[in-house]
C-alpha cells in the first residue's frame, strides 16, 4: 500500500532548491499582501466575511501557484557526479555537487541521488 | 527537495497563521467604535391582577411600550448579533433585586438599526414571585443589549432607563 503511494507520488517530478525558495517567497509575499488589502476592503465595506472571501481566494491561488512542480521551479537542476566504482565503499562522503543555494542541504545520499540522473 | 504535500502543509500553515492575524486585527478595531444606542423608553401599565398560582397569589402586569433607540453604531463589520431585552427591575420584602425580561429582539447583520415601537405590547408577562408589584412605588424599565461579535468581546450595556409606580388596585 505505502510503495503504490511512494510510486504514484514519485511520478510527480520535484522542484529544485532555487524553486523551493521561489515558491516559498511568492505564496509568502501573496498572501500576506492580499490579507493587508482584504483587511482594507473589508474595513471599507464594512464586512468582515469580504475579508475572509477574499483571503480564502488568494489561498486558493497560492495552491494553484505554488503546489504543481511548474517549469519555472526547475531551472536549475541539481547535478550529480557519477557513482564510484567499488560497491558501498566511499559512498559515505559528500559526493554530490550541488547548486550554491543547496550546500546547507544533506548530501549523504548519493545511491539515490544518482537514480534521478 | 520539497513534495507537493509539504508545499501544501507549509501552504496551508501560514493561511491559517494570516487568518489569525486578520483575526486579531478584527478583534482590535471593535474597540475603536462606540456602541451606543441612545435609546429611549416610555412604558404604560395595561394591566395589574393578582392570580393564584399553586397555592400562592403572585402579581401579574401587563405592560405596553414606546421605544426609540439607533442601533447603527453598534452594528460594525464585526457584529454579528445584537441581543436586545427590556428588563423590569424592582425590590421587594422577600428580595432586594428582582429582574424581569418582559420583552427581547434579535437584530443581525443587514437588519434595520432603527428600532421604533409606539404601543408595544411586552412579549413575557411580568410575574412577581409574591405581591411585591402591588403599589411598588420604583419599577424600574430598562433597555439591555448584548453584543455578540464574529471575533472579541463579549460586551453588555443597558440605558433608557424609566421608573414607573405601580397602583394598589387591579387596573383592567
Amino acid at each position: 500500500m505505502t510503495s503504490l503511494f511512494k510510486r504514484v507520488v514519485d511520478t510527480v517530478p520535484s522542484i529544485d532548491y532555487h524553486g523551493q525558495k521561489l515558491a516559498e517567497d511568492l505564496f509568502t509575499w501573496i498572501l500576506s499582501g492580499s490579507a493587508v488589502i482584504a483587511f482594507a476592503v473589508g474595513w471599507m465595506l464594512q464586512d468582515f466575511m469580504m475579508t475572509l472571501y477574499l483571503s480564502a481566494a488568494a489561498a486558493a491561488f497560492c495552491v494553484l501557484l505554488v503546489v504543481p512542480p511548474w517549469p519555472f521551479y526547475r531551472r536549475h537542476p541539481v547535478t550529480f557526479l557519477p557513482p564510484l566504482k567499488g560497491g558501498d565503499h566511499g559512498a559515505a562522503e559528500g559526493l554530490a555537487t550541488t547548486t550554491p543555494l543547496a550546500s546547507s542541504a544533506p548530501s549523504s545520499q548519493p545511491a539515490e541521488g544518482a537514480k534521478h540522473k | 527537495m520539497h513534495s507537493a504535500f509539504q508545499r501544501i502543509n507549509t501552504l496551508s500553515a501560514f493561511s491559517v497563521s494570516v487568518l489569525t492575524a486578520l483575526a486579531i486585527g478584527c478583534f482590535l478595531t471593535s474597540y475603536m467604535y462606540s456602541p451606543n444606542a441612545n435609546p429611549e423608553v416610555d412604558v404604560r401599565l395595561l394591566q395589574l391582577r393578582t392570580i393564584f398560582y399553586f397555592d400562592q397569589s403572585v402579581d401579574v402586569a401587563a405592560l405596553t411600550f414606546d421605544l426609540h433607540a439607533d442601533f447603527s453604531s453598534v452594528m460594525n463589520w464585526s457584529t454579528h448579533v445584537v441581543f436586545i431585552y427590556l428588563t423590569a427591575e424592582y425590590e421587594t420584602q422577600n428580595n432586594r433585586v428582582n429582574q424581569v425580561v418582559v420583552w427581547d429582539k434579535i437584530l443581525q447583520q443587514g437588519d434595520n438599526p432603527v428600532l421604533n415601537y409606539k404601543e408595544q405590547p411586552g412579549k413575557y408577562g411580568l410575574f412577581d414571585d409574591g405581591t411585591g408589584l402591588r403599589g411598588n412605588k420604583n419599577v424600574t424599565l430598562s433597555l439591555h443589549w448584548n453584543v455578540i461579535p464574529l471575533i472579541g468581546s463579549l460586551p453588555r450595556f443597558s440605558g433608557g432607563h424609566r421608573q414607573v409606580s405601580f397602583p394598589q388596585q387591579d387596573s383592567l
